[in-house]
């Protein structure tokens, strides 16, 4: 009796204990969100503004092609040779180097005379062949441009042969193969099933349409669902939302406004238009609209100019987007500046 | 006094400075063509803007320009006040007061931060030197105060100052001014003022005095003297002896003048007195006790109620003919009647309707028009000297607290709010008020001071407990 209170009493206490650890309070870790800014904006405003992208629910930076699943990397082709290939290029008088690799045991110096070097357009499909992405066929790589200048050897003509097969390397059948091979078994065993099955009237689903959808499925690296709009033509790049509100920040934290401005605050907003250079500094002299005269709008004009002196370099404002906010529109309003 | 020969000082003419009035503000009238052309859209833009009150907005302009909000903040301006320069090393001392006291007057406004002179980068050697303003720029002052007190020949002083704007690197402001040594306190208060101006783009309020009561002595047999000090709390002078009780004095606005309630033996009256002589009388000769005196804008008059039996009703004295008119003819006590600045209308207390509420009226009398509808009881009025603001003392839940609201009424807010708080006096340029706090128990009243937006709450140094403050105009 004792002992099995003993362990009762030793199990619940561990239970206890684990639970006091397990269970432990945790500091709430909410990550903090930043309030987003929203400014209410007319159709023709935002379209300026979008340049374009009219529907676009916002502007898309980074506009990414459709992707159904994710497949294969596939490396990008070049459509242009490259300028490296220059060890290629024959003369007549020195003899093409291929020969000597591929058959070594046969005399080159007769051949000399006869060779038909066409070594301009032959580079480029070496080029592509060569690059790792087109799942190659391994005679393909170095043979294709080393077999037309000979075309006497048998050898070299079974080669030949085969390189004339895929005249452009682009399309790449091949690769495909065994994508297909696979496609092909699933549609069989799809079959299969469909005829192992029996009917059943209150199998409703079975009446739908089971074919496999007809349309090539886009892959990529990553899945995206949103179909893209494109990129904005108009402009080509957008300030950004963080740019904007760290510029806003920095005169916000240094625009002191005479107290006094309080009482009318709508006498005192003024409007500045300002040049900034790509140095992140003003160009001129900022140019003050809106007020009246008066120490009191004199000494509105003077902390303006102080704000826009002092915020100097506007740094958080990117080079990339220089030609938006190289000028800009910046109304002072003191109405909140005291905070009621 | 302080000689008034202000001269205005320009700004060097090494360094390239700028004088204080260049044309460079001077953007209206290029302004005004660009605005008539934009007017429409600018306004659109604008009506943007001001919709995102809390936030900014991003627009494109007319001119295609970004557009953006900005609203700035109520911090105080970093402001650089290196110690005055003595014109002789006896006079250091003197010049070293001088910006001490400049520094402590820009403090408690609350709307400067003097940067701690050991910061300083530069050291100031010569007053009329352009400073390096990079040096003053990297310490993030955004104004700078330099100057210079020099004792002339013929024993008066002199005293000279320079502003400089370090973010434009421009000279703001430059005078001098004369008075006799004793005075240099005031010239202290009159070079915050002029700081104070030229940055704000309003009068200052630094060189003005405070009449109040000082309290001394156990609570219930305490004595009251009437005083007087500088609006900082020093050159304190007692007025009165302490012998009868004294209560609400106010300042003329024109004369060194007070006018007060005293008893001793006899009724409460009121009184004028002069503080440069002494001289004391009584104003008028009534039956009654009359109380809540108070100058016109003009100090030709004093308004004041009296005692009619059970009721109180207000009057009007002309200070040279003696005649007397009523303004108010009601079974209920008015009282504590206060001009507004252009001298047309009287707000005042009653209890007509009930509690005791605030009401306007026109200075010749006639109906009056209630302005008072939150909770509680108000009273002690005060018409602000900008004429945009009424404070008062309102009485609700228990606790005293004082606020403002604006004369028709409308925009009341309750600035500080205690166990007892009463008894408001604007500051001449009206920003801020002065009033006296009773914690209870066995303290005893002190005065503080705060800004009309409710901010920047201070004590006021006084000698001993204090109450009933009244702050004159501006001296100079």
């Amino acid at each position: 009796m004792n002992r099995s209170l003993a362990i009762s009493g030793t199990l619940h206490a561990v239970i206890l204990l684990w639970g006091l650890i397990a269970f432990a309070a945790h500091p709430t870790e909410a990550p903090r969100t930043e309030g987003l800014d929203v400014s209410v904006v007319s159709d023709s405003q935002f379209s300026q503004l979008t340049a374009g992208v009219k529907n676009a629910p916002k502007p898309i930076e980074n506009a990414r092609p459709l992707a159904d699943k994710i497949g294969d990397r596939k490396p990008v082709k070049e459509l242009a040779p490259k300028v490296v290939d220059k060890p290629e290029i024959r003369t007549d008088s020195a003899p093409p180097p291929t020969p000597k690799q591929e058959a070594k045991s046969q005399p080159k110096a007769a051949e000399k005379s006869e060779p038909k070097p066409e070594p301009k357009p032959e580079p480029k499909p070496a080029e592509k062949v060569e690059q790792p992405k087109a799942e190659p066929k391994p005679t393909e790589t170095a043979e294709k441009p080393k077999d037309k200048p000979k075309p006497d050897q048998v050898a070299e003509e079974l080669k030949k042969d085969e390189a004339k097969k895929p005249p452009k390397p682009e399309k790449k059948p091949h690769e495909f193969k065994p994508d297909q091979i696979a496609e092909a078994l699933k549609k069989d065993e799809v079959k299969k099933q469909r005829q192992t099955q029996k009917f059943d009237a209150d199998q409703v689903a079975a009446l739908l349409d089971h074919r496999e959808p007809q349309r090539q499925i886009a892959s990529s690296d990553t899945l995206n669902s949103v179909a893209s709009l494109g990129t904005p033509s108009g402009s080509a790049a957008h300030l950004s939302q963080s740019e904007i509100d760290a510029f806003r920040a920095r005169l916000n934290a240094i625009w002191r406004p005479p107290p006094s401005t309080q009482d009318h605050p709508d006498q005192y907003l003024m409007t500045v238009h300002i040049r900034l250079g790509r140095d992140h500094r003003l160009i001129g002299r900022p140019e003050i609209q809106g007020g009246g005269a008066g120490p009191l709008f004199d000494a509105t004009r003077e902390s303006i100019m102080r704000a826009l002196s002092q915020g100097q370099p506007y740094d958080m404002l990117s080079l990339t987007t220089y030609e938006v906010w190289k000028d800009m529109d910046i109304d002072f309003n003191p109405k909140d500046a005291f905070g009621g | 006094m302080v000689d008034r020969s202000k001269v205005f000082l320009t700004a060097p003419a090494e360094g390239g400075g700028v004088g204080i009035k260049p044309g460079n503000l001077d953007l209206r009238s290029r302004w005004s063509a660009r605005r008539f052309t934009q007017g429409l859209s600018r306004r659109d833009a604008l009506i943007l803007g001001g919709g995102a009150a809390a936030g900014f907005a991003i627009a494109a302009s007319p001119t295609g320009a970004v557009t953006i909000t900005v609203e700035g903040n109520a911090q105080p301006m970093p402001i650089a006040i290196p110690d005055f320069l003595g014109g002789t090393p006896a006079d250091s001392e003197t010049a070293r007061g001088v910006s001490q006291i400049i520094t402590n007057n820009l403090k408690r406004c609350g709307l400067f931060a003097p940067i701690d002179p050991a910061a300083f980068l530069e050291k100031i050697t010569n007053a009329d030197a352009v400073p390096r303003f990079a040096d003053w720029r990297t310490i993030n002052a955004q104004a700078l105060a330099i100057g210079r007190v020099t004792r002339q020949p013929d024993g008066r002083l002199k005293a000279e100052f320079r502003l400089w704007d370090v973010t434009a690197g421009q000279q703001l402001a430059g005078q001098q001014y004369f008075t006799t040594p004793d005075n240099w306190r005031r010239i202290a208060h009159i070079i915050s003022d002029a700081i104070y101006e030229r940055l704000t783009g309003e009068k200052g309020y630094f060189d003005s005095r405070i009449v109040f009561v000082d309290e001394t002595g156990p609570a219930e047999r305490r004595i009251k003297r009437l005083a007087i000090m500088d609006q900082d709390g020093a050159n304190v002078h007692y007025l009165t002896r302490g012998d009868e009780i004294v209560l609400t004095p106010r300042f003329s606005p024109s004369t060194q003048e007070i006018t007060y309630m005293a008893y001793g033996a006899g009724d409460p009256r009121v009184y004028l007195l002069n503080i440069e002589t002494g001289q004391r009388e009584i104003v008028g000769n009534f039956p009654g006790m009359s109380f809540a005196p108070r100058f016109s804008p003009d100090g030709q008059r004093v308004i004041m109620s009296l005692q009619e039996g059970s009721n109180a009703n207000i009057f009007v004295m002309d200070l040279r003919s003696k005649a007397m008119t009523r303004l108010t003819e009601s079974p209920a006590i008015d009282t504590a009647p206060s001009y507004s600045p252009d001298g047309a209308r009287i707000c005042f207390e009653s209890d007509r309707g009930g509690r005791q509420q605030i009401y306007i009226m026109a200075a010749s009398g006639g109906p009056a028009q209630r302005i008072s509808f939150g909770d509680g009881s108000y009273s002690t009025p005060v018409w602000s000297p900008r004429g945009d603001y009424i404070a008062f003392t309102r009485q609700a839940g228990g606790k005293f607290a004082i606020g403002v609201m604006k004369p028709d009424g409308s925009g009341e807010r309750v600035l500080t709010e205690g166990f007892h708080n009463e008894g408001p006096t604007f500051a001449p340029n009206g920003r801020v008020i002065m009033f006296f706090r009773d914690p209870g128990g066995s303290g005893g009243p002190s005065l503080y001071t705060v800004d009309i937006g409710g901010r920047n709450e201070l004590r006021e140094p006084t000698p001993s407990f204090a109450s009933d403050p009244a702050w004159s105009p501006l001296l100079s």
